[in-house]
């Protein structure tokens, strides 16, 4: 096993190797197995100690499979996945339950993510129940510090989920993802669904809980703008891979690959004196059960050549120039 | 800060202009349930000219699809009332017009996108069948032709293969798919006004670049007017001539694209824009925030809905204060063509 304390980039905290996740497609009367939906292929990428890793790309480009599979949410394919420097994917599930605590989510719904039943005091209490951590007093005594941190007012404890706007949904469902005190927190487009103005609160509150917990982020989201706000590092998926992978302030000066070009082309930018477009991407994503032979994009990039069809890119350094920071797999690039 | 008002800066905002294809006139549009009677769109104005794209911004639940179905006369009654206030449409009134005539005009000459499309469309019949029905309810035509105007449409809205998406159910589609079907759809009577409410809200960025586009290229050809209804302000940006902001059941502002982007003049309007991640910014640096949420629409507080989340009102001395939270303020006219509805609008260059 490789030391966690790797010279060349920082001590990372997670990392993945060769991760491969294949759901069975079944289909028919005897609905039998027809293919699978190749949904996270060959993923190989490293979250560093108290940075935020930004994950972008369309939907069904795998982003969200890539994180429930990193922390075994769901059962990899195959790969391996060092947490610590220790392989989790062999772990016995009594193990596995031990380090699931330091490694939470938020979701993106702040709506369906909330059981309407419980209240919001018993919502972040849950998981310190289901891991036995503390005595009532003290589980009652951390949900009302855990209500102040995210903004809220502890005398909120015994109301309901439908009492409160997204925002502040949103803080409930970050409180909860907090109460284990987790070293890395997976967010899955965690302000997608707040407005503007609520959704600034939140990226300033997640920020400010960052700095002050020393937490990890690996911060899934569709758009770039909030992505390049908050990450380190950029890792930008299509079609189940990784095509390009640096940090945030070298991907958005110099893009590497046409799919990462495309995407910062196509945000709507709030400045109405900026003129046209340069590529309008033609066409959708290809479907995950069939991806295109090669290069997974050749059928919607605009730098196609013959050779895209056959060849399989490598993620490899952008130039010799920065050997380790900026990864692309193109071989136009 | 702001200076009293010049009071030469105000006019009484007329909204009987001349070649306005659409004028909506104090409208108010309230739903009576259980908890109580909610005032969801509370007394607004505004008009849109012809060929042009007005957008609709807002936070969640500000009224935006509340104004949008009065215009199409399709709030659910019960619970919900029109109230009071007209909408004009050509010479006529929308509200009072037989709804047999109403019927008629909706899709021949003012079409809407609805904010789901996957719910506006029947699960259990093909695409071509509600394609077909829909065409054959405004003008009757035989099958053949019916289908060949079908199928220029959808190619012309960018879908590869319309033979054969033709025979496919809704759910063999994807998102991007069916918002252009349901573009098509919208489209195949050619009406003078689109309503198009969230239409790439669900969509992935690179499909809404191609429909936002499709949308410009069919507004140069045909000279039809949009009226966007998005929370996006970047969509806005790239789409609309014009712009009304609104907030709580109110206009608080309305506004050509360039001025209000340059210079928005209520606080709300720049709020939404400065809350944007700016281009290039970190998070080294805490992005712009309104504080709190927005008010109850069952009991709208009595002076400016937007003073109480208002960052300028600390520079506000007293007297000033008092003004927001108890004189509910009107949309007024200022520099020139723009509205606003605050007591002390944003001076120049606020944004820099
Ligand atoms: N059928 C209905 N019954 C009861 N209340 C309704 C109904 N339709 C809308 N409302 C209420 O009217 C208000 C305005 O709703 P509207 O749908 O116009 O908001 P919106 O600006 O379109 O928001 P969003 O951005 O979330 O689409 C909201 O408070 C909403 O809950
Ligand atoms: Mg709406």
């Amino acid at each position: 096993m490789k030391d966690a304390l790797d010279p060349e980039n920082g001590k990372f905290i997670l990392r993945v190797n060769s991760l491969v996740k294949h759901y069975p497609l079944r289909g028919g009367i005897l609905s039998r197995k027809i293919g699978y939906v190749k949904a996270v292929q060959d993923v190989s990428l490293d979250i560093r100690e108290g940075e935020t890793l930004g994950l972008v790309g369309e939907s069904g480009c795998g982003k969200s499979t890539l994180a429930r599979t990193m922390i075994l949410l769901e059962k990899p394919t195959s790969g391996n996945i060092l947490f610590e420097g220790k392989d989790i994917a062999s772990l016995s599930s009594k193990e596995l339950f031990q380090v699931r605590r330091k490694i939470q989510m938020i979701f993106q719904d702040p709506y369906s993510s909330l059981n309407p039943r419980m209240t919001i005091g018993e919502i972040i209490r849950d998981p310190l129940i289901v891991h036995k951590t503390g005595s009532r007093k003290e589980q009652e005594e951390k949900v009302a510090s855990l209500l102040i941190r995210v903004g809220l007012s502890p005398d909120m404890m015994d109301r309901y989920p439908h009492e409160f706007s997204g925002g502040q949904r949103q803080r409930i469902g970050i409180a909860r993802a907090l109460a284990l005190d987790p070293q890395i927190l997976i967010a899955d487009e965690p302000v997608s669904s707040l407005d503007v103005s609520v959704q600034s609160q939140a990226l300033n509150l997640l920020t400010e809980l960052q700095k002050d917990m020393e937490l990890t982020y690996l911060f899934i989201s569709h758009d770039l703008s909030v992505v390049e706000y908050i990450s380190d590092r950029i890792a930008v998926m299509y079609l189940g891979r990784i095509v390009e992978m640096g940090d945030t302030k070298e991907i958005f000066e110099n893009p590497a690959h046409p799919y990462t070009r495309a995407l910062m082309e196509a945000v709507p930018v709030p400045d109405p004196k900026r003129g046209g477009r340069k590529i309008i991407l033609k066409g959708e994503p290809p479907s995950a059960i069939h991806p295109p032979s090669g290069c997974a994009f050749h059928p919607r990039c605009p730098f196609v050549i013959p050779e895209c069809r056959k060849q399989l890119p490598l993620l490899e350094p952008f130039s010799p120039r920065n050997t380790s920071s900026h990864l692309v797999a193109c071989i136009r690039k | 800060m702001n200076p009293a008002i010049n009071n030469s800066q105000l006019t009484t905002h007329n909204p009987h202009l001349p070649n306005h294809l659409l004028n909506i006139q104090n409208l108010k549009v309230s739903f009576h349930i259980e908890e109580g009677i909610l005032h969801a769109v509370d007394g607004i104005s505004f008009s849109m000219k012809q060929g042009t794209t007005l957008g609709l911004v807002g936070e969640s639940g500000c009224g935006k699809s509340v104004t949008a179905l009065s215009v199409m006369r399709l709030i659910p009654d019960p619970p919900g009332k029109i109230e009071s206030g007209g909408i004009l449409w050509k010479d006529k009134n929308l509200l009072t017009i037989p709804l047999a005539e109403m019927q008629e005009l909706r899709g021949r000459e003012i079409a809407m996108i609805f904010q789901e499309p996957m719910t506006s469309l029947n699960p259990v019949f093909t695409v071509g069948r509600q394609m077909e029905e829909a065409l054959h309810a405004k003008f009757p035509m035989k099958k053949d032709k019916a289908k060949k105007k079908i199928m220029d449409m959808l190619t012309f809205v960018g879908i590869s293969d319309p033979d054969s998406r033709i025979q496919n159910y809704p759910h063999e589609l994807s998102g991007g798919m069916i918002q252009r079907i349901m573009i098509a759809m919208a489209l195949l009577s050619q009406p003078d006004l689109l309503i198009a409410d969230e239409p790439t809200t669900a969509l992935d960025v690179t499909i809404q670049a191609q429909i936002l586009q499709l949308m410009k290229e069919l507004q140069q050809k045909t000279s039809m007017s949009i009226l966007l209804i998005t929370h996006n302000m970047g969509v806005i940006a790239e789409t609309c001539d014009e712009v009304v902001v609104m907030y709580a059941g109110r206009i608080m502002e309305k506004s050509n694209v360039h001025a209000l982007f340059d210079n928005p003049l209520h606080p709300y309007t720049f709020g939404l824009l400065k809350s944007i991640p700016p281009k290039g910014v970190t998070r080294e640096k805490p992005l712009f925030t309104i504080e709190g949420t927005v008010p109850s629409l069952f009991h709208p507080p009595k002076g400016c809905r937007f003073a109480e989340r208002c960052f300028q009102k600390k520079s506000l001395d007293k007297e000033k204060q008092d003004a927001c939270f108890n004189l509910d303020p009107d949309l007024r006219l200022l520099e020139g063509d723009r509205l606003v509805a605050c007591h002390f609008p944003l001076e120049k260059d606020r944004m820099k």
